[in-house]
């Protein structure tokens, strides 16, 4: 149902350009996004899982984890985008008649990730992942000059080769489970897989899950696939980054999960996935110490913050321990929320600013002291400061490193997020003290912080986790190990 | 089998491994994507002898359907393209044309020694397997010694082709929805990249991807 308002509302905004037009129908269209996939949240996580259509939709605590993130995030950016690309048009970097494309692409992209958040099929979650990227491409290079069309080719072409070998793996997976389940579409369905998992024949399913896992990391941006990944987030427009980063990540990380679910149940054993996962993780954490380290570009620097993430949650997935995986599970909600936030922020920073080199923006608390306080926020929130939410994220995911016996990795670990601390700390305080250069902007009104309640969340679940959220992420939990 | 005497099915494994040779080896782009159009028509035409011989009405529309979408919708969509853009030349940096037959035959060799561990399956299978697998192999060797974004694309092209043939092979055809939404994918993903070069040549005034090289860091 909700599939069906993206779709529509897709195409919707291309009749017309007009701002009022846009806004109404974009707002219309927020409005039934969020009720009926509220609604749907509720039921599946009332009722342990929820079907549709005769079991052609289906949802578990996974993909209601994953529906609200996409929701939440989307209602946030979305609502940010009408005054962001109206002051782009006013500035004359866009035409205006191209906004009815940029909101046709930015639904089509909503369309396409419920679609794999809403399926219970690995090879329709496959065509839906292989859609978001051919959904964001334009969106990538959405600017028409040099740069966003290279860092557009570059997405298109890397993630679209990566994607494949996943269809290749699920075409493996296919092959060892249609003398069980027969030629049907229901052989790919999750919840009749794990009833099979175990008489999977190993030596398809293992190169199956091989291809797909490293397939689908090329999309989530795990190192050293990520080349695309800070090109993209630096030239799209700053709501597309924020999109890109806090959700379309998630998506394909969640086709991953889905994989290693089942690989948990069958003769590979429940750590064959797991390493490999970890083995990302750690490499994606360690490359990007350097990367945010050595930073001049703003959105570079939280794109390059997005992989480290990405390899955060890698490690929590991978270990497999309850504590780690709710840990993981929740941190997921938390970077979504964080780096919207901040993608949104600098967004707006750079707007008005007109650069991205983080050494050209300086003295942001003179000039804008609103935007300067959500920035301090920002900055302790994506680093894991306590007392914000992803410093118990982390700090749970960290733990379960120790507890299994991994003390050498744990030590790593910290050291690697400390390091990446002090390079935000330093690259922020650059940015926020010292003398303002170029020109000087009227002084902001406090509306601006309005715009920081995804920090605000993530703060308050810093300091407190409701027993609903703590109950449902249990549910995640249970996905995911399957009944462990 | 699928309907096809053994003879027949390796006479059109012989016709897909070449087609893909060849366009390994073209001097010109045009000719590599008549090249890979053929062997879509012969991929398109395996499917539809496959669904006429199990009496499955869908697999033969979706033959049809496979063969008017991409052996007639993309080599259109392409050679505008290339009209367009004036481009001729493969780009070949890296990789002489010669030299790169040499490789591509090496790497047919490779796709039969990895596709041993698989072979529990029919002789015919096998062979069709280790065809699949020779020209997935074939696209990586264009995506990365090839510099026109053209030849880039035939090289997604072709490991498209290679991973349907690997799915037909193993499985006898996946999930036809499956399959639809995969083969929607590759047509809407061929008119991206489309509209993507034609702003690429606005901006460089030629489709040679080694001009862009400004991203970095």
């Amino acid at each position: 149902m909700f599939i069906g308002v993206a779709v529509i509302a897709a195409v919707g905004m291309l009749f017309s350009a007009k701002e009022t037009y846009l806004r109404l129908l974009n707002s219309v269209a927020l409005v039934l996004l969020t009720l009926s996939g509220g609604w749907t949240i509720r039921q599946t996580l009332s009722q342990g899982s929820y079907s549709f259509g005769s079991g052609i939709l289906y949802w578990d605590a996974l993909s209601a984890l994953l529906l609200c993130v996409i929701i939440v995030i989307a209602v946030y950016v979305i609502l940010f985008s009408f005054g962001y690309m109206e002051e782009e048009v006013r500035e004359k970097k866009l035409p205006r008649t191209r906004l009815k494309w940029y909101y046709f692409w930015i639904w089509t992209f909503m369309a396409t990730m419920l679609l794999v958040v809403s399926t219970p099929n690995m090879g329709i979650i496959w065509v839906g992942i292989e859609g978001t990227t051919l959904a964001t491409t334009l969106l990538v290079g959405f600017y028409r000059n040099k740069p966003a069309i290279e860092a557009a080719w570059k997405y298109v072409i890397l993630c679209v080769v990566g994607i494949s070998f996943a269809l290749l793996g699920t075409m493996l997976l296919f092959a060892s489970v249609a003398p069980l389940l027969g030629q049907t579409l229901s052989a790919l369905d999750w919840r009749m897989l794990p009833k099979v998992a175990s008489q999977l024949d190993p030596t398809f399913f293992r190169l199956g899950v091989l291809f797909a896992v490293v397939g689908y990391g090329a999309k989530v941006g795990f190192a050293p696939m990520h080349a695309w990944l800070p090109d993209a987030h630096s030239q799209a427009p700053s709501p597309v980054s924020a999109l890109l980063s806090a959700v379309l990540l998630n998506c394909a990380l969640y086709a991953i999960l889905r994989w290693y679910s089942l690989a948990r149940l069958t003769t590979l054993g429940p750590d064959f996935v797991g390493t490999i996962l970890m083995c990302f993780g750690f490499l994606s954490l360690a490359l990007m110490t350097g990367f945010i380290l050595l930073q001049k570009d703003i959105k570079r620097l939280l794109a390059y913050s997005s992989v480290e993430h990405m390899g955060i949650l890698a490690i929590g997935f991978g270990l497999g321990t309850k504590e780690a995986v709710w840990g993981a599970s929740l941190h997921l909600l938390l970077h979504g929320l964080t780096k919207a936030n901040l993608f949104v922020i600098v967004g707006r920073l750079v707007q008005k600013t007109g650069t991205r080199q983080i050494s050209r923006i300086r003295g942001i608390f003179k000039v804008l002291p609103y935007t300067g306080i959500i920035m301090v926020l920002g900055l302790l929130s994506i680093t894991g400061t306590p007392p914000f939410g992803t410093f118990r994220s982390e700090i749970s995911i960290l733990s379960g490193l120790f507890k299994t016996d991994h003390p050498f990795l744990g030590f790593l670990s910290i050291l690697f997020l400390t390091v990446i601390f002090a390079g935000f700390l330093y690259h922020f305080l650059q940015m926020l003290y010292g003398k303002p250069s170029g020109r000087h902007q009227p002084r902001e009104s406090a509306s601006t912080l309005a715009l920081a309640i995804p920090l605000l969340v993530v703060l308050f679940l810093g300091l407190f986790i409701p027993q609903s959220l703590d109950q449902a992420l249990n549910q995640v939990v249970k996905v995911i190990l399957g009944g462990v | 089998m699928i309907g096809i005497s053994e003879n027949g099915l390796n006479l059109v494994l012989i016709v897909l491994l070449t087609s893909g040779l060849l366009v390994v080896y073209s001097a010109r782009v045009k000719n590599a994507l008549s090249w890979w159009t053929l062997q879509t028509v012969f991929v398109s035409l395996l499917l539809i002898a496959e669904g006429y011989h199990n009496n499955a009405l869908e697999v033969m529309i979706f033959g049809v359907l496979l063969l008017i979408a991409k052996a007639g919708i993309i080599p259109i969509l392409l050679r505008r393209v290339l009209k367009e853009s004036n481009t001729e030349w493969v780009g070949e940096i890296y990789l002489k044309r010669a030299m790169s037959l040499i490789f591509a035959g090496g790497l047919s060799l490779m796709a039969y020694e990895v596709t041993q561990p698989l072979m529990a399956l029919h002789s015919g299978y096998r062979n069709g397997l280790a065809v699949a697998i020779a020209l997935i192999f074939y696209g990586l060797l264009l995506m990365m010694t090839r510099k026109v974004a053209i030849v880039q694309v035939l090289g997604i092209l072709l490991i498209d082709n290679g991973i349907f043939l690997a799915g037909f092979f193993l499985t006898q055809g996946m999930p036809l929805l499956v399959e639809l939404g995969a083969a929607f994918d590759i047509l809407v993903g061929i008119v991206i990249i489309g509209i993507l070069s034609k702003q690429m040549l606005e901006n460089y005034d030629s489709l040679n991807v080694d001009h862009m090289r400004s991203l970095k860091g």
